[in-house]
């Protein structure tokens, strides 16, 4: 279990910095700019992920984001899988458990 | 300029961070907002990609040494993402004012944490407490300065539960990963060994940070060239952090930290207290 897990973080982690890193450089490569600071100071911006529409340097960043926050929940995922194989049945339940909590924070906003 | 400081900034916290092992939250969210206005929405969106980053990389090399408590740190899961999504739900109604008054508070509470000398414990014994016992959670790691696998119990499960469901909470009302409280309740409360507890809590702070961040997301406050310094900046700062951990002096980072929490927790007061906000 230990060794699957570290994998799943270790190179998940590096998949989501590739594309954030990507991203931002495609991004000052392009001029660097869109980013309005008085926006984000009255907090009036906000941003929207429209990953196949076009390809655009946020859009690949979000991506990385996506993938970053994806992490976790794969990792729970997978300890539950592991717990069912291992017959650990209330582990498995607990596991679920939090899976479940973290799908609710997607549908209540 | 902007730009460049946040990366800057987030490579500081990053080092700080790994070296002692929080995340670098609290200081990445103080940073935006008080030196460059940035609405406290988007510094604690960015605040937790960063937490979420520094936790997958540390959590990644403890799970793997075996030091983490796989079982505990799931189940305490359960209290953090249930706290920290109330917590988030809370922050649209909560002030501003409120939420930097709280901010402060935290900051102070670390900085008195981080001048506690934490001792790591000999072999403790099996802890007899029935829900440790019904959930297995004692277990064993194996103690590279000792060399010697170290078998511990753990206790006080229940007041242990609603800790985490607290810093889960604070996470979620902050933005931060909030390490600086778990530690504590796992060190303190459950009776578990200093690395038992360091690694089991970066172990539950990215999820936990996910549970918000998520939230985030889906509001579009999470905005991405914002985010993509701060990422980059904290994963390189930690990155360097690891490698040099035990070159660099560990005593005079942590007087450094501590000096600047309390700088952090004065400045976010006077933000709170200031008119307007």
């Amino acid at each position: 279990m230990n060794r699957a897990i570290s994998s799943v973080l270790r190179y998940g982690l590096a998949i989501a910095m590739f594309l954030i890193g990507a991203g931002f450089v495609f991004w000052i490569l392009l001029g660097a700019d869109g980013l309005v600071l008085e926006n984000l100071q009255k907090g009036t911006a906000s941003f929207f992920p429209e990953f196949f529409a076009h390809l655009s340097p946020e859009n690949i960043i979000a991506l990385g984001l996506g993938a970053l926050i994806l992490l976790p929940f794969i990792r729970v995922t997978l300890a539950a899988v592991l717990f069912l194989i291992e017959k650990d049945f209330l582990y498995f339940g607990i596991s679920m458990l939090v899976v479940a909590i973290l799908v609710a924070g997607v549908l209540i906003p | 300029m902007f730009i460049f400081s946040i990366f800057l900034v987030s490579v500081f916290g990053g080092l700080l961070g790994s070296v002692l092992g929080l995340g670098g939250g609290i200081i990445i969210v103080p940073f935006l907002t008080l030196v460059w206005g940035v609405h406290l929405k988007y510094a604690m969106g960015a605040s937790l990609i960063a937490v979420i980053a520094t936790s997958s990389g540390s959590a990644a090399a403890y799970v793997k040494d075996r030091v983490t408590n796989i079982r505990l740190g799931v189940l305490l899961e359960v209290a953090t993402t249930l706290g920290a999504l109330v917590g988030v739900m809370f922050v649209p109604r909560l002030s501003v004012r409120i939420l930097y008054i709280l901010f402060s508070l935290v900051a102070l509470y670390s900085a008195f944490m981080m001048t506690r000398k934490r001792e790591s414990q000999l072999e403790v014994l099996r802890s007899g407490d029935p829900f440790a016992q019904k959930l297995k959670l004692d277990g064993s790691y194996p103690d590279r300065a000792l060399r010697k696998e170290v078998h511990y119990g753990v206790t006080h499960v229940p007041m242990g539960f609603l800790l985490m469901s607290l810093a889960g909470l604070i996470s979620g009302l902050l933005g931060i990963g909030s390490g600086a409280l778990k530690v504590p309740a796992m060190d303190l409360v459950m009776k578990l060994p200093i690395k038992v507890s360091s690694a089991t809590s970066s172990f539950m702070i990215g999820v936990t940070a996910v549970a918000s961040a998520i939230v985030y997301f889906v509001r579009g406050d999470m905005i991405p060239l914002l985010v993509a310094p701060v990422a980059l900046g904290v994963v390189l700062g930690s990155l360097v952090g690891a490698r040099f951990m035990t070159r660099m002096p560990a005593q005079a980072i942590r007087v450094l930290f501590i000096i600047l929490l309390m700088v952090i927790a004065v400045q976010m007061m006077v933000k709170a207290l200031s008119n307007p906000i």
